[in-house]
């Protein structure tokens, strides 16, 4: 039997080894693929995190052996909270290694990464792209103190090279905009707005009737996280327009979330999806961007239309088989703030709609003929904004792929293999115009370089 | 990845909030250093507010310590009111006598076998997460119902 010493000992080495065995797979496959700056980042800071890691690993062992008795267990506490961080950290390794830039949507990305740093306080932001086996989207932070600037976004891989479904990329963002805000000065009042009268709604509905510390910890967390997911949803509507929630029921029709059975039902991490659209909605109202879009024959806007129609008496909060009552009201009056925050931090959006307005029509008429909308075939109109190119492909996407394929032989639009051949190059031109509106703003894409972790 | 990764890593927050506080007191005990009041002081607050019922706070950071459900029920299931009591106010007196301690080491040893238990209770925590429902979810609905 092993002595506490010998054990400490057996502890540190094995951790040791994870330790180098990781840094050993990101510097292979770092050489083997181009990866994007941020991930290319990522791997470099894994690397000195490793160094530093080894050298802690030995300390603790050197610092065991000359400490007296029960006082030494404090050691073991420290290996295994190391081994804990990096067992969390050994889970982001291949899905980031995984993530090469042929693999994802690199102009969607940039895209994203550009919008963060128009954000006060932003502006180093990096998004490293994670291929998760899941058909989800996530947003995930290791924890393990490794840049505060760095953002893990999950992208599902077989949806990792599309472009359509992606969009939803900027929700996962939302989560790390709204996770900084309590250490970003620059939008205080608004966020204390927010968090001031969440407090009195809780206070006022729910507060009295908790009696535990855990209990009203886990009921102002349903009301925080409910918050967090419409900041989610409003903070992607304001950078994408009706994209956004276009591709939101494109997701959740896929994974099978967005069933009229369910449609208000909250749970205890996300509010119902009828509130959700409904939010969205006033937004894209209010920015100007429904007014372009309401008339489309789809069924995308129907269904916006239907949700954003629906009031709170229809709602319903279920958790573990329990119907819990006054939480959606105690909610009942947090989103107009959630708006006013998403505004205050994104002035730069004001203008998006009117840009799409003006575009919309000759963007699609360049799709029609199979032209990447970077430069629009009429004279003068100058180049539209990316976002603008994303919307119009979209409202393409919906209403008009049969016009592009009945004027091509043998193309029939209800054949679903010659529809997704049609739709994939749909994505293709308009990431391809995304692209080229990047090198025409002179932005640098990251993707372009090895990685030298 | 696993989906419940992100909930998971509270629980090595609060392992690592235990052994700030345990470094620290080890460190004192073995006359290394002085006891540090920005550690016991943050310490102070959080068993504080947990006592007091409410230790969330909206907008507060995600990293906190003892801010989330997953966090407080750990704290709960391992430390009964009398442990949670005997945890904030030694903690507190460590804090308030600093310069005059007589039986400081005890104190210390005391809370630093407290936050070693509750160290050991959310690292297992971390291993083999177990979602359980608010133990008063029942209550809570009937109480709301008849509000």
């Amino acid at each position: 039997m092993q002595d506490a010493q010998g054990s400490l000992i057996h502890e540190a080495t094995s951790l040791f080894r994870l330790v180098e065995s990781i840094d050993r797979f990101v510097g292979e496959h770092g050489n083997l693929y181009a990866y994007t700056s941020a991930t290319r980042r990522f791997f470099r800071l894994i690397h000195e995190h490793s160094e530093g890691a080894k050298k802690e690993i030995s300390a603790i062992i050197q610092q065991a052996a000359v400490t007296p008795g029960p006082l030494a267990s404090r050691y073991t506490g420290q290996l295994l909270i190391m081994k804990g961080r990096w067992k969390t950290l050994h889970t982001y390794i291949t899905p980031a290694t995984d993530a090469h830039t042929l693999k994802i949507p690199v102009p969607l990305i940039q895209m994203a990464t550009e919008d963060l740093h128009l954000i006060p306080g932003m502006q180093d932001a990096a998004i490293v792209a994670l291929l998760t086996p899941e058909l989800m989207y996530y947003q995930n932070n290791p924890r393990a103190h490794l840049s505060p600037d760095l953002l893990f976004v999950e992208i599902p891989y077989s949806q990792g090279p599309s472009f359509f479904t992606n969009l939803s990329i900027y929700h996962e963002i939302g989560h790390w905009v709204f996770d900084r805000l309590p250490d970003s000065g620059d939008h205080a009042a608004a966020f204390a707005n927010l968090n001031e009268a969440t407090e009195q709604a809780f206070k006022a509905k729910l507060s009295p009737a908790l009696k535990s510390a855990s209990t009203t910890t886990w009921a102002k967390g349903v009301l925080a996280a409910w918050t967090q997911e419409i900041f989610c949803d409003l903070f992607a509507v304001r950078h994408l327009g009706p994209a956004f929630s276009f591709a939101l029921i494109d997701v959740l029709s896929l994974i099978g979330l967005m069933r009229k059975d369910t449609e208000s039902t909250f749970d205890n991490l996300h509010p119902a999806p009828a509130l959700r659209f409904r939010e969205q909605f006033e937004r894209l109202n209010k920015d100007g961007w429904w007014q372009i879009v309401k008339d489309l024959p789809s069924e995308h806007v129907s269904l916006i239309t239907r949700l954003a129609a629906t009031s709170g008496s229809g709602y319903s909060f279920e958790f573990q088989d329990n119907l819990i009552p006054a939480f959606i009201e105690a909610f009942s009056a947090i989103p107009p703030l959630i708006h006013q925050l998403v505004l205050d931090l994104t002035p730069h959006c004001a203008e998006a709609a009117e840009d799409f307005r003006q575009h919309r029509s000759n963007i699609e008429t360049c799709l029609l003929h199979g032209v990447v909308p970077s430069h629009l075939l009429t004279e003068n109109s100058g180049s539209p904004a990316p976002v603008s190119m994303i919307n119009a492909a979209y409202c393409f996407y919906l209403t008009r792929l049969p016009d592009l394929m009945n004027k091509l032989e043998g193309q029939r639009p209800t054949e679903p293999d010659h529809r997704r051949v049609w739709i994939d190059k749909l994505e293709a031109w308009t990431m391809k115009g995304v692209e080229d509106s990047q090198l025409l703003t002179g932005v640098e894409i990251g993707g372009s370089q090895r990685a030298s972790a | 990845m696993p989906t419940d990764l992100q909930s998971r890593t509270q629980y090595l927050e609060l392992a690592e909030f235990c052994q700030s506080i345990i470094t620290s007191l080890s460190d004192y005990v073995e006359g290394k250093n002085q006891l540090s009041a920005e550690i016991l002081q943050g310490a102070v607050t959080a068993l504080e507010s947990v006592r007091k019922g409410d230790p969330y706070r909206f907008g507060q950071r995600s990293a906190a310590a003892l801010g989330s459900y997953e966090q407080v029920r750990t704290l709960e299931t391992c430390w009964k009111i009398p442990d949670q009591d005997a945890a904030a106010e030694l903690t507190a007196a460590l804090l308030q006598n600093r310069d005059d301690l007589g039986d400081g080491k005890a104190k210390a040893l005391k809370v630093i076998e407290l936050f070693s238990r509750l160290q050991t209770k959310a690292l297992w925590n971390f291993e083999q997460p177990n979602q359980t429902p608010p133990p008063d979810l029942r209550e809570l609905c009937r109480t709301l119902k008849a509000v």
